[in-house]
């Protein structure tokens, strides 16, 4: 089979290096926004720092967003809040991501009504948690964005906060980085089982993954792998998992960009 | 209530790029990006070939996946069936771009996602899409499903078969290709239909 | 070799990330302009005060009617209009493309002297005003007329203002060295065949009846390659309406992917098969008697001489079985006389075959009985329209016209031109200019206008081409963009593009045969100026004022259009006046009139003029001049989206298709270890070497033969897309072989070799020089 074009479709890529510190920002801000929650239902010391440094992510988050935006100088932003989307992530994970910075800014600030930011912190950290991986899975189109992600995704995201709690010495964070890494390597497993024992489509995607980025994926998982032997050494502890979550993911939304039309 | 759709005749198409350079002007496309293409495909060894000339496009699909992965409503289907966009509302988030299975969006310079809109200008104005227009093998056919006149559903009626792009998907397009030259139907599309 | 899928996605992302214009806007800080929050996307030309205009398109020389939308002092969108019996409504990519060839930043935009003391080709050019170039031309023409006479300056043309180049400013000044490369590079061989078969020319716009026929055989003829837009309208319509293609081609065109039948010929033995189509129709009595009997003349020479080309004879020489050929020829029979053999436009393919291929052709259309006949070949004559009143031209147009067929030159007080005796045909040869220019013989060739003629990429031997340019006085190029042959120029006239000017009008036989008008829509750029005025300027400053008595062109073609009941600003509403043509022979018959002008009155089969200039009287087949083993002939043809080599600095149509490849043969390809997409070089027979060029490694080959688009491979460093992107077919062609008939040059008896691993150029995108060139 032999193709040609005249004029090119458009195939290149539309989620750039800016999208994925957003993808890396994200995980932080929406996993932060679980332990803010987490701290606020179970009355923890720390829950005004958790707040603040939810609130802190969330705006980085929000600042990456609106530099990798090509129409970040048009008021068009606004239009997420003015309009009622609710099948699409990116209007889920706006929503959920703005919920959590106005409950962490009052959790902070110790004023109002407890119950009602708890709530709020529920619904916006899960759906900020949960969006990044919706708005790759929601796409059946592209081969390598398979539902696995939903899972994968939050998990990986946990791990990528948890990690950083635990450089940051925060001693609960400790013990759930090897679960968290062990099932993120168990979800990564199923990923890659899932795509090459899939249809065609799913085993040209398995190539095109390994072809484009497979050593650095595998490099990914056993960086995660390895995390309950090295779990001694608190710094490596931390980064190690840390670099393998955010490896697997930006590999996934990199390459994962490719959809197998027309060959 | 219509359903402004489109036909291409394989048989007679040539995969010439009138249609392509004609769009390009009308709707002030930017180099580098494009609303309508060529895909040239061969099968088969010497000397039993076949090529497959292939105009593409925005298919307005009638369950399109570009339309609910937007976050701001920019993206919608208007009452004729014209996917179409409206770029004052678009954030550029790109989430169109990556639901649509055919290639079709791409973001303008400009900072807002564009696409084929079936020349919406032009048919607002009784007028035939300008690739339809050009078309010097006269391929191409656009009108109304609902009506059993216009020009698309005549063309549908005298196919000989008619195919659709990635039907697995669920899409509904509404550019039809009526009469691909292999047996098959469309080239690169067998997996699809048996999958 | 079958690509495979991942390569084919790395090769397809690799092409397209370089096009990312996404990617690259958002490496600006304020893409698209500094930042205001509120500024809607910029308005779109058709919600604005839109104008329109007529136009005849010149993108190529079809010359499809056009209407011009403009709109804010800019074209915005060219159309075909329906009342145009050439566009039909309708026009192809290149005329779609007009806009960008007006707006092309690398245009010429002033008059340019070479510097004195410089080198020809080392581009070093100072700007002057029009006056001081046109001084500066009439005082080396008037040197070169007191040394060597006026018929040592030569003229080259192509393109509606070829009028006044190739035509009427020579005959002016008095030398009949005056040429097109469109006849003797292209259609030389059909035109001659034709009148001395038919007694009439083949029409500018080859005239086959395509809506009346059903079943249709084309021999190396790429219709949908070529993109002449009504041909390819009508062609499309004939399929679907269910009329058979056969297509004779050691490719497989694109015409070749309608057909039922694909001949996959051995080139350069087409003579052969029509030879053999005529000995089936005669042996097996399948041929119209009748119109054989009642129009032509020489039928039983013609028997006597087919006899010996048996299908077998033609199997072993063109690969193609004899039943085959026995089966489409009673195909053709069956539905004769709505069965075609449509005669080509580029037919200077092997030189001395060239005439007799064209005969054999039309031949087989005669014994179909199908010449003037509905589905077959009509006939057209050019609507007539008054000349305006001057006084006459001390020598006649010698140029001849590609539609028209040769010129009889008649006597006169000048010197016959330079290739006269050469060849049979009268029509100027432009190839045959160079070698005087070179050597003296038969007289010194010293100043030389190229006009809209890239002599670079037309006629053959380049670097011969170049030797003849640095024996001129004069060189002078009138042209739109800096060509690489326009940078050898001592004096560059920038042209303004068609979309800016008025021109003569297009006189234009057809089924209905049409006068059509073109007129400016914009203002010209920069200082640039239409050729009209171009010629008379300078013939004035020549002393040739009496012959340009117009004022304007306005008054000009107001005077023309008047001896037929029009004007100017009738024309400015109509575009187009459609006439009535008298298509088949019964339309002459009814009045009484014989439309075939031969000696004999007759169709002839038999040249009794050949046979007197000892010539052959019937059409032979001469075996084919053999390359080099281990080399491929090099075949050549069009990219759907481009004109020869005019078109290449269009950045829409560049986008389209930006390189051209060299087509292998699969098998080939394997056995010299070259893969798809690779950058290769290639090398001819005498050593020459074009590219990078990538390899198209395809089943759509024979394995004799490799084949590129012509016009690519620009060594034009000032036309910032067309610039060094692969390979020139003319570049490769250091050998021609001269049509004894025509004078036509055979351009196909050139061989190449593939040298694998050439470097990877390293191209940037069209959208990323686009992006340069407006930042510039
Ligand atoms: S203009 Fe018509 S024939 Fe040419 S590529 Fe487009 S659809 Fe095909
Ligand atoms: S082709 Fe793509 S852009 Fe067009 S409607 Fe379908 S999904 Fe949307
Ligand atoms: S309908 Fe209009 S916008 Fe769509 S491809 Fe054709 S010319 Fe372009
Ligand atoms: S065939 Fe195309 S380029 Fe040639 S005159 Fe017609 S529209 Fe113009």
């Amino acid at each position: 089979m032999m193709t040609e074009f005249y004029a090119l479709p458009n195939t290149e890529h539309f989620w750039h290096w800016p999208t994925l510190i957003h993808f890396f920002l994200v995980a932080m801000a929406g996993g932060a926004a679980v332990i803010t929650t987490i701290a606020l239902l179970t009355k923890h010391p720390k829950v005004r720092t958790y707040a603040l440094v939810t609130m802190v992510l969330i705006v980085l988050d929000l600042i990456t967003l609106w530099i990798e935006s090509p129409a970040r100088f048009r008021f068009t932003h606004v239009w997420i809040f003015l309009s009622f989307a609710p099948a699409a992530p990116i209007w889920l994970g706006a929503w959920g991501l703005s919920v959590s910075l106005v409950a962490s800014f009052f959790v902070w600030l110790q004023k109002g009504p407890r119950a009602l930011w708890a709530t709020l912190l529920i619904i916006g950290s899960a759906l900020a948690l949960v969006y990044p991986g919706l708005a790759l899975a929601a796409n059946i189109n592209r081969p390598l964005w398979t539902p696995v992600v939903l899972i994968l995704f939050p998990l990986t995201g946990m791990l990528t906060v948890i990690s950083i709690a635990h450089l940051l010495k925060q001693d609960w964070a400790k013990r759930w980085i090897a679960p968290l890494s062990l099932a993120s390597v168990a979800m990564v497993i199923v990923y890659l089982a899932g795509l090459a024992m899939g249809g065609t489509e799913a085993r040209m995607a398995f190539d095109y993954l390994m072809g484009h980025g497979g050593l650095l994926f595998a490099l990914g998982l056993v960086l995660m792998a390895i995390v309950p032997v090295i779990r001694r050494v608190p710094v490596v502890a931390a980064l190690v998992p840390l670099a393998g979550a955010t490896i697997i993911r930006s590999l996934i939304v990199e390459v994962g960009q490719i959809q197998f039309f027309g060959f | 209530m219509s359903r402004m759709a489109m036909a291409i005749d394989l048989a007679a198409c040539v995969g010439c790029a009138a249609c392509s350079v004609a769009c390009k002007h009308e709707n002030e496309v930017p180099i580098g990006v494009n609303r309508l293409w060529i895909r040239n495909t061969t099968i088969g060894t010497f000397p039993n070939l076949v090529t497959e000339f292939r105009p593409e496009q925005c298919l307005h699909c009638e369950n399109p996946p570009c339309v609910p992965v937007c976050p701001t409503g920019c993206c919608f289907v208007r009452a004729d069936g014209i996917v179409d966009i409206e770029p004052m509302k678009c954030i550029g988030c790109s989430a169109c771009i990556a639901a649509c299975p055919y290639d079709a969006r791409y973001m303008h310079p400009d900072g807002y996602v564009s696409k084929c809109d079936f020349c919406k200008h032009r048919v607002a104005k009784g007028e035939l899409p300008a690739c339809v227009t050009t078309c010097p093998t006269l391929c191409r056919s656009f009108g109304d499903l609902d009506d059993p006149n216009s020009d698309v559903s005549i063309a549908l009626r005298g196919a000989r078969r008619v195919d659709l792009l990635r039907p697995g998907l669920g899409t509904g397009p509404k550019l039809y290709y009526l009469n691909a030259p292999a047996k098959f139907g469309l080239v690169g599309e067998e997996g699809q239909r048996s999958s | 070799m079958k690509l495979g899928r991942r390569d084919f996605i790395k090769l397809s992302c690799a092409t397209v990330g370089a096009l990312a214009v996404g990617s690259t806007a958002k490496a600006q800080l304020f893409p698209g302009g500094f930042p205001n929050p509120f500024r809607p996307p910029p308005g779109k030309w058709f919600e604005g005060d839109v104008t329109t205009s007529y136009s005849y398109c010149e993108m190529c020389f079809w010359k499809c009617g056009m209407k011009v939308s403009v709109e804010g002092g800019k074209v915005r969108k060219v159309d075909g209009y329906l009342e145009n019996p050439k566009s039909r409504g309708m026009l192809c990519p290149r005329g779609q493309a007009a806009p960008a060839t007006t707006y092309d930043p690398d245009r010429l935009k002033k008059p340019l002297i070479r510097v004195e003391g410089s080198e020809r080709g080392a581009g070093q050019y100072r700007e002057a005003s029009w006056d001081e170039a046109f001084d500066y031309i009439a005082e080396k023409m008037f040197a070169i007329r007191d040394e060597h006479g006026t018929e040592s300056v030569a003229f080259m043309g192509h393109g509606t203002g070829d009028e006044w180049f190739a035509s009427y400013l020579p005959g002016a000044w008095g030398t009949p060295n005056a040429a097109k490369p469109s006849v003797s590079l292209c259609t030389a061989p059909r035109e001659t065949a034709s009148v001395y078969t038919f007694g009439r020319g083949i029409a500018g716009h080859e005239q086959i009846d395509w809506d009346e026929t059903d079943y249709i055989v084309l021999i190396g003829h790429h219709i949908g390659e070529d993109t002449h837009n009504t041909q390819l309208q009508q062609f499309a319509q004939a399929l679907t309406r269910g009329a058979k293609l056969v297509v004779v081609d050691p490719r497989f065109s694109v015409a070749a992917a309608k057909a039922k039948d694909w001949l996959p010929i051995k080139p350069a033995t087409d003579t052969a098969l029509l030879l053999a189509w005529i000995n089936v129709l005669i042996e097996e009595e399948i041929y119209d008697a009748e119109y054989v009997e009642k129009y032509t003349l020489g039928f039983e020479q013609l028997a006597e001489h087919a006899a010996q080309y048996t299908p077998e004879w033609a199997e072993a020489i063109t690969e193609i079985p004899a039943d085959t050929i026995r089966r489409i020829a009673r195909e053709m029979a069956a539905h004769a006389p709505r069965a075609v053999l449509p005669v080509g436009r580029h037919v200077v393919w092997y030189g001395h075959d060239d005439s007799h291929r064209m005969r054999a052709l039309y031949f087989v259309n005669i014994l179909l009985g199908n010449y003037g006949m509905p589905g077959g070949y009509y006939l057209c004559d050019a609507p007539i329209v008054d000349t305006f009143p001057a006084p006459e031209l001390p020598l006649a147009p010698a140029a001849g016209g590609c539609g028209g067929g040769p010129v009889e030159v008649g006597d006169s007080p000048f010197r016959p031109s330079v290739d006269r005796g050469k060849f049979f045909g009268t029509a100027t040869s432009v190839q045959e200019f160079i070698e005087p220019m070179i050597t003296g013989e038969p007289y010194p060739v010293k100043g030389l206008f190229a006009y809209g003629v890239n002599i670079f990429h037309s006629i053959p031997m380049v670097e011969r081409t170049k030797e003849a340019l640095r024996h001129l006085d004069l060189y002078v190029a009138i042209d739109i963009l800096p060509m690489e042959h326009v940078m050898w120029a001592d004096v560059i006239l920038p042209e303004c593009t068609f979309l800016e000017r008025h021109d003569d009008l297009n006189l234009v036989a057809h089924k209905t045969p049409f006068i059509q008008a073109r007129f400016p829509a914009v203002e010209p750029m920069y200082d640039s100026k239409p050729a009209w005025w171009i010629a008379r300027e300078l013939g004035i400053k020549l002393g040739l004022g009496e012959y340009f008595p117009w004022e304007n062109i306005e008054e000009y073609l107001d005077r023309r259009l008047s001896s037929i009941g029009s004007s100017l600003e009738a024309m400015a509403e109509q575009g187009t006046i459609v006439r009535r043509g008298r298509p088949y022979i019964a339309d002459w018959e009814r009045l009484n009139r014989n439309p075939f002008d031969t000696p004999s009155g007759q169709l002839e089969f038999y040249s009794e003029r050949f046979a007197e200039a000892g010539l052959d009287p019937l059409p032979v087949f001469i075996d084919p001049m053999e390359g080099p083993s281990g080399y491929y002939r090099l075949l050549y043809g069009r990219s759907p989206v481009h004109t020869f080599a005019r078109t290449h600095n269009n950045a829409v149509l560049m986008e389209m298709d930006s390189e051209n490849s060299v087509w292998l043969n699969t098998r080939e390809a394997e056995r010299l270890g070259v893969s798809h997409r690779e950058y290769v070089y290639l090398e001819n027979q005498d050593g020459v070497v074009e590219g990078p060029v990538r390899a198209n490694v395809t089943e759509r080959i024979r394995q004799d033969c490799v084949y590129i688009t012509h016009g690519y491979g620009h060594k034009a460093p000032l036309m910032k897309l067309a610039n060094g992107r692969g390979a020139s077919d003319t570049h490769l062609q250091t050998r021609y072989d001269l049509d004894p008939y025509s004078g036509g040059a055979g351009l196909r008896n050139n061989w190449v070799r593939i040298v694998p691993g050439a470097p990877d150029p390293q191209h940037k995108s069209i959208a990323q020089l686009v992006r340069e060139r407006s930042q510039a």
